[in-house]
């Protein structure tokens, strides 16, 4: 294995649980990989050749990802228009046996997807705000103010044990 | 020098900061007096702290799951090989059919020239289209549902005039695929379609053929026993081809063109039964 293939390989897992976290399908967090390396492979050559690897294939996988849901919600608008089944088709997903126990994550996938996402970007995989920033292409304050309101809404929904009936401002804490 | 007495006061960004452990030294110390003297604060930051963890734990025994065998970058790598192979081979065929396009002009020039045959070459690359693409019977599990308006959005997008994918599941023809190929005129494309329940494959291609007046639908018998109808309306020159009876394939042909010249029916029309294997737009 060239040492550039072990260097995409040893982000692949990561890839996989930030997959797997926005999607909560084993099989389709996986296509979502797959589809991110492949585009990686194929663009190699555009990498910055300063830039992080991991917060590369991130932004990949993440604009793989936002497409990837445009496409199905079209393609599941069609699916409904013709065969009537819009509300299976966008209903929740099972969770894995294995991780419905984990009352977090639950709670996470009552967030906003933006929230979610850099809620896991910057509090699991361990990004910096910069590259959670470039990953997400929103600006580094977008990342703070997403991080902050996701927090807090995600502490209120674990200590009240529901969805508040109205969303959570902002609190400045001075 | 600054005075870290005048840091500026501690803000939200600065809480979560400190949850995520990215504050320097000075402003961490800064930060821990203030929840010292804040305990609401302090407490809204233990929450955070002990939620990051909790999803950390939740979140672990995915990244420690083995890499499954697809995801192996060398594995990927020959797929995409493959891919690329599978493209170069498309050109080369596509080459091939502007050669044939191009023989079949002159043949119809040097064989029929002065009678009242039109100038334009009778579509034959359409037959070697549908040859090419009949014989195809790798077909990737679906990334895009598509029945024939999703087509013709697909093909309008990529010829760039709006072109109508003749729907065939009246006649007993669903699509499978389209396929795009370069020809003299502009891009062409060719859309396979496939007998619900059977096996025989009829396409219809398309073509740029600006300098073509219209003209009503024509037959022409192709070596190999495939028959072609097709027919020019003033923008494309359009075809059907397949291995079928002249009179089958007659009346299919008629309804393609009708809805051609048309647009396409309403969308109840189109309806897909369930259970069907969902069509697929191929860009490769």
């Amino acid at each position: 294995m060239t040492e550039r293939d072990a260097r995409i390989e040893a982000v692949i897992p990561a890839l996989r649980r930030f997959a797997w976290s926005l999607l909560r399908d084993p099989d389709a967090a996986d296509d979502l990989v797959q589809d991110c390396l492949e585009r990686a492979l194929g663009r190699w050559h555009l990498r910055r050749a300063d830039g992080d690897l991991k917060a590369w294939l991130f932004a990949i996988l993440y604009n793989a990802h936002v497409s990837g849901r445009r496409r199905e919600a079209r393609r599941f608008r069609l699916l409904g228009e013709v065969a009537g089944m819009a509300e299976q088709a966008t209903g929740p997903q099972a969770p894995d046996a294995a991780m419905q126990c984990a009352d977090v994550l639950r709670h996470l996938d009552a967030l906003p997807e933006e929230q979610r996402a850099t809620l896991l970007l910057v509090g699991v995989e361990g990004l910096g705000y910069e590259e959670a920033a470039r990953v997400l292409g929103v600006p580094v304050g977008t990342v703070m103010s997403r991080l902050s309101r996701g927090r807090e809404r995600l502490r209120r929904l674990v200590e009240g044990g529901g969805e508040p009936a109205v969303p959570v401002p902002l609190r400045v804490v001075r | 020098m600054r005075d870290p007495r005048d840091q500026p006061p501690i803000g939200e960004d600065d809480l979560q900061a400190y949850v995520d452990e990215r504050l320097d030294a000075a402003r961490l110390a800064r930060v821990r007096r203030y929840l010292e003297e804040q305990p609401e604060a302090a407490a809204r930051v233990r929450a955070m702290v002990a939620q990051r963890d909790a999803l950390r734990a939740a979140l672990a025994p995915k990244a420690s799951e083995p890499i499954p065998v697809r995801l192996r970058v060398a594995h990927l790598r020959a797929g995409l090989r493959r891919r690329r192979w599978r493209r170069l081979r498309g050109v080369a065929a596509a080459v091939l059919l502007v050669l044939l396009g191009a023989g079949a002009g002159w043949l119809a020039r040097g064989g029929w020239g002065g009678t009242a045959v039109p100038a334009a070459p009778p579509m034959a690359e359409a037959a070697e289209a549908h040859r090419l693409f009949a014989q195809e019977t790798r077909r990737a599990v679906l990334p895009a549902a598509a029945d024939a308006g999703d087509l013709s959005d697909w093909l309008s997008d990529r010829l760039g005039a709006p072109v109508v994918v003749p729907d065939l599941l009246g006649a007993g023809y669903r699509p499978l695929d389209g396929h795009l190929l370069p020809s003299p005129q502009g891009t062409a494309a060719v859309v396979m379609y496939e007998r619900i329940g059977g096996r025989t494959r009829l396409s219809f291609y398309v073509r740029p053929a600006p300098g073509t007046p219209a003209d009503r639908l024509r037959c022409a018998d192709h070596p190999g026993g495939y028959v072609t109808y097709y027919w020019f309306d003033g923008r494309f020159g359009y075809a059907v081809t397949a291995a079928l009876p002249r009179d089958e394939l007659r009346g299919i042909a008629h309804a393609a063109e009708r809805e051609v010249r048309e647009g396409p029916r309403p969308r109840a029309a189109t309806r897909l039964a369930s259970g069907q294997p969902v069509p697929r737009v191929c860009l490769g």
